[in-house]
């Protein structure tokens, strides 16, 4: 080590040790925390980052020490996140921050490194000067932190150049379902931002960039637009309906599928390639000049269009970065020529101009599959010439981001639910499921049902755990369908119908009532804050809706003044000498709307998922629609109740009551409301049932059932509550209820939810919210349509 | 004084209607009316209901006597009343008695808007009595073969505290109406919009689109006589984006993203 080595050493050893004996100053235990996180912080990122942070926390504990604790254990996994070498950018806006507003600084810790993957350097600047301005709140700035406001999302928007995804998003799913037919949803495209061509479709799902910055006016809107229809096209022009039997060409080669294939057509013809993944996106520029073709005949403005996106995106065309192989080089010139009508590359150029002679408007997916047969093999024909190391980067890659997309929607969120916002729970489960095992606690069969059912899901890490379950409940005998056990368990018992046996199940389903825990106001005060102006618009109008305390009648006995039209056809009818009808008097007789509506909503554990990429939970959302409808209906006066349901298996349908119908609405109905949380599966018919007992004790004339739904009716704890025999028994819990006067009414947030609820709730009583955020605006409206 | 009131001569059409059948409309109707059943035609605004009657009761050269049903309809609205001339009494026939009694084809739109007990004064004229009781005038008028009692409604969008009585509704034979098809709605929208084949074909385009967002908070889809106003504004020069937007961007629907899918929808085609 040389002598300057030491001297570093030694100033960087006199520099811990001031600034801890700094922290010390304030509290001892948070100056030893701090020593170990800057050895981490070192190790990790090096030293000047390290000193940079250590500097920010020394000046964050001035602020609050218990603070301090949360942004250490936090700050190494926040940096981590940053993205490309740009920690100390995120440190000197987080240490700006500690002036501006300290109590937020651990929120916005965890907020930056997100924002910073959205903004470039000078957009990220802006919009860390603009959040938390002007007298925002602790939780206003949190929430716009973390975007989980409108203010936080506008400023985000604000912050950022050209069109964001986000904002054009809604009116593109309505936009791309009147063009497929069906519903697809709407996803970010996993590759580059800003490319030229990231808009396609895989059939179930259109990806779009999260920004479009091609004109810097309200033509990226546009090209939104375009890019949406002719991704939405492939659908709408067949290209997934591909017949490999109607191929010319012999053998099965080129002709018949491979039996005992699940993959769509498109995949087997591109699987016969040694590189699939190249094929496909070949075959996807081939379709794309069909689809383009097409479209431009039908839609003759989405046609122009397209030509001024494709003017747009050539002057935008930088030099064109050198493309590592072949191949993918050649399928970058396919798209060029396809932007701009040239490219240099003239197999590229062959190609695309043979696709446009052969793929015309009046064509099938079919001619491109034969042209795509017949110059699929020379691009493979590219692979041997390129360096034998990174022989297909692009293409594969993109295979690779798109599966890790796929990915991303599903099965992430399930890892989600299950490490982080379980963990705690899984753990006092476990906890508690010990302490029965040990024989501390007394425990009922329902009990050993569920706790079976719950270690089924989330096998412990000692196995032995779940054969100690499996042997206890052996002893305790829990045999499934033991009504005796049933009964005696208290709760209410519902019969179920079986379609398959085209019979009710009696006394098969228990229903257990459970008051909603009561939760804080946080939720509601967050809510308020939001959707304040919308809430109190809403008050108004429902207000108007309500009738007016006193009306008056005609046509009666008696009143307090006479019916001038009565008093003379009266007397009409007098002098023509018949007898008159003497009820000539108008009365003012109060009058009230007579409607119960229970709301009912189901608090399956899928409810936990964000509602779109980015956004709040569709539980928070069912809670704010719910609040904010309860504040209508309490202008209104109806009379209402809110009931949450979920439940595990037939033993146990949980019912959570935030209001009955004689509460009162107040602060505590508002805090149960926020206290719903998501819970496990949804049986749809039990719930349904005992919520129609509810409503036949009221005294309306108007009764309405309002189910708040996030999917079919299933119930993972019992095998054959799913499919057609949950679609029969709600079916069947519902035909009940009509026959008893009351009404069904179901708000669904399944983009898929018109493929069945129109045979369960009948035409017009139900509605899809396609685009979950704006429930909070929309089930009121539906309310209103149908009980005013 | 005089008491003016319309005379059956006023209800009977003038001009043949333009109406194109898509289905067996035509030939339930007539035979219905043959057999002196009333008929119920169920379907989304502006699909073509009232039209098909007046062509009906043009073809069958009975005179029309529409009713536009409210909440305030009363029976004697129907019926008729008693008015004060000068020191006589003269009775004035309501809607319903004109038709009965000179055995007009008496269509009541949009049903489910009056009160049930207004409609109860339909249901002797709607079974095998089809008579028409008049308490007042103490009189019991008996339709003749030629009347007949037409009622509209339109299913996918009314209110639950608005439902139609099943004893009502059980006095009907139902026709299901809907959006003309494709080959049918263009030649509609050349002929009653005026418009060029090309322009007729894009509407109806545009029309498919919007009616595959049913379910998706439009309450209706985009109507036939929509897409003929639209093809009308543009036949007196306006700019067909902005046609559009003024006969049915707009009307559709106050949701904004809606309104925006819809706009898309139009640009695709102008």
């Amino acid at each position: 080590m040389t002598s300057s080595d030491w001297g570093q050493r030694l100033q960087r050893g006199r520099w811990l040790l001031r600034t801890a004996a700094q922290i010390a100053r304030r509290d001892r235990r948070l100056a030893a925390v701090w020593g170990q996180h800057m050895r981490i912080l070192h190790n990790e990122f090096g030293w000047e980052i390290a000193v940079q942070a250590g500097q920010l926390l020394a000046r964050f504990s001035e602020y609050s020490v218990a603070h301090s604790h949360d942004l250490l254990s936090d700050l190494s996994v926040q940096i981590a996140k940053v993205p490309g070498n740009r920690e100390q950018e995120f440190l000197s806006a987080l240490s700006a921050f500690i002036v501006r507003c300290p109590e937020s600084v651990v929120a916005a810790a965890s907020a930056f490194p997100d924002a910073m993957r959205k903004l470039d350097p000078a957009e990220f600047q802006t919009w860390c000067a603009s959040v938390g301005q002007g007298g925002s709140t602790l939780e206003s700035t949190s929430a716009q932190l973390k975007g989980e406001s409108e203010a936080g999302r506008g400023k985000l928007r604000e912050a950022q150049e050209g069109t964001a995804l986000q904002d054009v998003q809604a009116a593109l799913s309505h936009y791309v379902q009147a063009h497929a037919g069906r519903f697809l949803s709407i996803d970010a495209h996993p590759g580059p931002s800003l490319g030229r061509l990231c808009f396609s479709c895989d059939n179930h799902r259109v990806y779009l960039p999260e920004r479009i910055q091609i004109f810097g006016d309200e033509r990226d809107a546009l090209a939104y637009r375009v890019g949406a229809g002719i991704a939405a096209g492939f659908v709408e022009t067949g290209s997934f309906d591909l017949d490999l039997s109607r191929l010319g060409g012999e053998g099965p080669e080129r002709g018949q599928a491979p039996d005992g294939h699940d993959d769509s057509p498109l995949e087997q013809i591109c699987a016969r390639f040694i590189l699939p993944g190249a094929a496909q996106l070949l075959f996807e520029r081939l379709e794309r000049v069909r689809v383009c073709a097409v479209l431009s005949q039908r839609y003759p403005g989405l046609g122009r269009d397209i030509l001024l996106l494709k003017v747009g995106m050539t002057q935008c065309l930088g030099e064109g970065q050198k493309q590592p192989t072949a191949i993918d080089e050649l399928l970058d010139q396919m798209d060029l020529f396809w932007i701009s009508g040239d490219c240099a590359d003239p197999l590229a150029q062959a190609w695309m101009k043979e696709a446009e002679r052969r793929l015309k408007a009046d064509q099938f997916v079919e001619a491109t599959a034969e042209l795509f047969l017949e110059l699929a093999p020379k691009l493979m024909d590219l692979l041997e010439e390129v360096d034998p190391v990174k022989p297909f980067a692009k293409a594969e890659e993109m295979d690779l981001s798109r599966r890790r997309s796929g990915e991303k929607a599903v099965d992430r969120r399930m890892r989600e639910i299950h490490s982080d916002l379980l963990e705690e729970d899984i753990q006092s489960r476990m906890e508690s499921i010990r302490a029965v095992l040990e024989g501390r606690k007394p425990v009922n069969d329902t009990e050993y049902a569920e706790m079976e059912a719950f270690l089924s899901r989330n096998p412990p890490p000692d196995g032995g755990l779940v054969d100690q379950v499996e042997r206890v409940a052996v002893e305790h005998q829990v045999v499934d369908g033991d009504e005796a056990a049933l009964s005696a368990q208290g709760g209410f018992l519902y019969k179920e119908w079986d379609e398959e046996i085209g019979d009710y199940r009696p006394q098969w389903v228990r229903v257990v009532e459970h008051p909603a825990l009561a939760g804080n106001l946080d939720f509601y005060n967050r809510t308020r804050a939001e959707q304040g102006r919308h809430i109190e618009s809403l008050r108004r109008r429902f207000e108007a809706l309500r009738p007016e305390a006193f009306r008056r009648v005609r046509a009666q006995l008696q009143g307090d003044a006479l019916d001038l039209d009565r008093v003379i056809s009266a007397r009409i009818d007098h002098r023509a000498g018949r007898t008159p009808d003497e009820r000539y008097y108008r009365q003012t007789r109060r009058v009230s709307r007579s409607v119960a509506v229970a709301f009912l909503v189901d608090l399956s554990s899928s409810t936990n998922e964000p509602a779109r990429f980015g956004g709040k939970r569709i539980i928070d959302v069912e809670k704010e629609a719910l609040l904010v409808t309860a504040e209508a209906l309490d202008a209104l006066g109806d009379s209402f109740a809110i009931y949450g349901f979920s439940g595990f298996s037939r033993e146990e349908v949980a019912f959570y009551t935030a209001k009955e119908f004689e509460t009162p609405y107040s602060d505590a109905v508002r805090a149960k409301i926020g206290g719903l949380t998501f819970k496990m599966e949804n049986r749809d018919g039990a719930a349904i049932r005992h919520v129609g007992t509810k409503l036949l004790k009221q005294d309306a004339q108007t009764r309405v059932l309002f189910l708040l739904s996030d999917g079919k009716p299933l119930d993972c704890g019992c095998p054959q509550y799913k499919d057609e025999y949950a679609q029969g028994d709600t079916r069947m819990a519902l035909r009940e209820l009509r026959q008893k006067g009351i009404q069904a009414l179901c708000v669904t947030v399944d983009p898929h939810g018109g493929d069945y609820l129109s045979e369960l709730y009948g035409k017009g009583n139900y509605t899809v919210v396609d685009d979950v955020e704006r429930l909070p605006t929309q089930l009121p409206q539906f309310y209103q349509r149908l009980t005013t | 004084m005089q008491v003016k009131s319309p005379t059956i001569e006023d209800y009977f059409l003038k001009e043949k209607p333009y109406y194109l059948p898509v289905g067996d409309e035509v030939e339930v109707f007539e035979k219905a009316y043959r057999r002196q059943l009333p008929v119920m035609l169920a379907g989304p605004t502006g699909c073509g209901k009232t039209r098909f009657v007046e062509f009906m009761a043009y073809k069958l050269g009975r005179p029309l006597v529409t009713v536009a049903c409210h909440e305030d309809l009363t029976a004697s609205d129907l019926m008729g009343r008693f008015l004060l001339l000068g020191d006589e009494t003269v009775w004035c026939d309501g809607p319903l008695a004109t038709a009965v009694r000179h055995g007009a084809i008496v269509y009541l739109d949009e049903v489910v808007e009056a009160r049930n007990d207004t409609l109860v004064v339909i249901h002797p004229l709607s079974d095998h009595r089809r008579t028409l009781p008049m308490e007042k005038r103490g009189e019991v008028l008996q339709a003749p073969p030629e009347f007949m009692l037409v009622l509209s409604t339109n299913p996918g969008y009314q209110s639950l505290v608005k439902e139609l009585k099943p004893s009502t509704r059980q006095r009907f034979l139902w026709m299901d109406f809907d959006y003309p098809p494709e080959k049918e709605e263009i030649q509609i929208l050349r002929k009653e919009g005026e418009c060029k084949k090309a322009t007729a074909e894009s509407l109806v385009r545009i029309a498919q689109g919007v009616r595959r967002l049913r379910d998706r908070g439009l309450e209706e889809g985009l109507s036939t006589r929509l897409l003929v106003y639209a093809a009308q504004m543009m036949a007196e020069g306006l700019a067909p984006t902005r046609a559009c937007e003024v006969a049915f961007v707009r009307t559709l629907s106050d949701d904004l993203a809606l309104q925006d899918a819809i706009r898309a929808l139009v640009n695709d085609q102008f």
